[in-house]
């Protein structure tokens, strides 16, 4: 048998989806023009599925920033922290995160995929319970995999379901650590984050909250959902990526945990992995930095956001149930017509994400939009125009989301 | 009440599964889960959410890699409630 024969199936659906148009999953990029904008086949495209929330992957500041890095430090650090020592701008990244969380310790990762991988395995001991929800993002469930505590899984945002099998646990030795998305990336939809962490208090068990999606989104001062309602403190370790409002690539945890550093020595998708390039460091701190003393930034994305998400609503499209940067629109059970939707859409100048079953909650097709605080009103209406448009030339009658996503 | 048996609970499992099912199939403990039924792996995890619930019993997900057949799940399911209840 070979090797990659069990795949069989994924390779099957790539040859369909090169024959019958473009490869969702491996759109090549002539050029990529902005924030907004790239070329392909010679065509200028609006990206509307990037999560670069707040547009600074073209910021003068992220630029400048990283440009002098690079010149002054070099191409990159060609090891990980524990062997090759830390540059200070790694360590002053990490002091910025932990005061603007007002946490005690940050650790800042490679990816935000390692950020997850290695705070969930790592924490997750073999005595212990990681009760994840059952949307959790996939760098979630393979730490969970990695770890060697026993995992259970809660129906999304369903917090009966997660308090039902809390309580099944009673009597039985070790750690509950409760895992949890601010905003989820499928559907977009929130955690209910006041009603877990009272749950959490009751049973006494843990907190990890992957803000992915949600820093830089939501919180008066944009440092996520627990900010947003006030509950920072009661979040134990709290997880992020740089990858989408930062604009930039890499992860972090803040915690103030007692003895959280000790993760340093333990946590092995940290130890044993090149840190991030200095020019990647130095941009991300100018990220910040126009994070905390830019509020129009966000107040740009939630401008932007009605005009996409309503409007898609209006046009008669089921959408996820909370307003937020991500706008997932149901496009039925099946794949076919969500992915030739998806490919009229790009061949109309509009990129968003499809996603498939079983990446998808209750085995819908989704086309996955993102919102930006750079896109103009127009790119979105635009978008908003031509899905309607496409939609009902092609039959796509939207599947209710509350119901499909069960 | 008393722990039911790896039969009463096979039954609810292929209850379960019934519209995963192929037109005319007929489920039995031999059943191969995700070989024989039109089922994707997130949704074999919702149904051992329903059989979780119907038994009042938590199926670490580390276990579910080892459910091949709807006899596995059942003698899983009488496995736990045996060393729960």
């Amino acid at each position: 048998m070979g090797l990659l024969d069990r795949f069989e199936s994924v390779t099957r659906a790539t040859q369909e989806f090169d024959a019958n148009g473009v490869n969702p999953f491996g759109v090549a990029w002539d050029d990529v023009l902005s924030q907004t904008e790239a070329m392909w086949r010679g065509r200028k495209v609006v990206l509307a599925g990037t999560h670069n929330y707040l547009g600074l992957t073209f910021s003068e500041d992220c630029i400048e920033a990283g440009v002098t890095a690079l010149r002054q430090r070099g191409t990159g650090t060609t090891g990980s922290r524990i062997a090759n020592g830390t540059y200070p701008d790694h360590f002053a990244l990490e002091a910025q995160l932990a005061t603007w969380f007002d946490k005690r310790v940050c650790m800042v990762f490679t990816t935000g995929f390692q950020a997850n991988l290695g705070v969930v395995a790592t924490l997750g001991g073999p005595d212990d319970v990681l009760l994840i929800d059952s949307d959790s993002h996939a760098s979630i469930y393979d730490a969970v995999k990695l770890s060697s505590a026993k995992i259970l899984r809660f129906r999304h945002n369903d917090m009966k379901d997660l308090e039902h099998r809390l309580e099944r646990l009673e009597g039985t030795p070790g750690n509950r650590i409760i895992v949890a998305e601010g905003i989820y990336s499928m559907l977009g939809d929130r955690a209910p984050l006041a009603e877990m962490i009272a749950i959490k208090k009751r049973f006494g068990a843990y907190l990890i909250l992957d803000e992915a999606h949600s820093v830089g989104v939501l919180g008066p001062s944009g440092r996520g959902l627990a900010e947003e309602l006030g509950l920072l403190d009661d979040v134990d370790v709290l997880t992020g990526t740089f990858s989408k409002s930062f604009g930039t690539v890499g992860g972090f945890c803040v915690s103030s945990l007692p003895d959280f550093e000790v993760m340093r020595l333990v946590c092995r998708p940290y130890m044993f992995a090149a840190s991030l390039p200095p020019a990647v460091i130095a941009s991300t701190s100018a990220a910040v930095r126009a994070l905390q003393t830019t509020p129009a930034l966000r107040l740009r994305l939630w401008r932007n956001i009605p005009v996409l998400y309503n409007g898609l609503r209006a046009a008669g499209f089921a959408v996820g149930p909370h307003e937020g940067p991500i706008v997932a629109v149901a496009a039925g059970k099946g794949r076919d017509l969500a992915v030739h939707t998806w490919n009229q859409l790009l061949e109309a100048g509009f990129y968003v994400n499809l996603a498939l079953s079983p990446a998808t909650p209750g085995g819908i097709s989704l086309l996955r939009c993102s919102v930006s605080a750079a896109h103009t009103v127009e790119q979105l209406q635009g978008l908003v125009d031509a899905l309607t448009r496409i939609a009902q030339g092609n039959g796509l009658l939207p599947a209710p989301l509350a119901v499909a996503a069960g | 009440m008393a722990i039911p048996d790896s039969k009463t609970i096979a039954a609810a499992v292929m209850e379960a599964l019934e519209p995963f099912s192929r037109p005319g199939q007929v489920l039995g403990r031999d059943t191969d889960i995700m070989a024989d039924l039109e089922i994707d792996s997130v949704a074999v995890l919702d149904v051992v959410m329903v059989i979780e619930d119907k038994y009042d019993v938590s199926v670490p997900l580390e276990l579910v890699p080892k459910i091949k057949t709807i006899g596995d799940f059942a003698d899983q399911i009488a496995a736990l409630l045996a060393g729960e209840k």
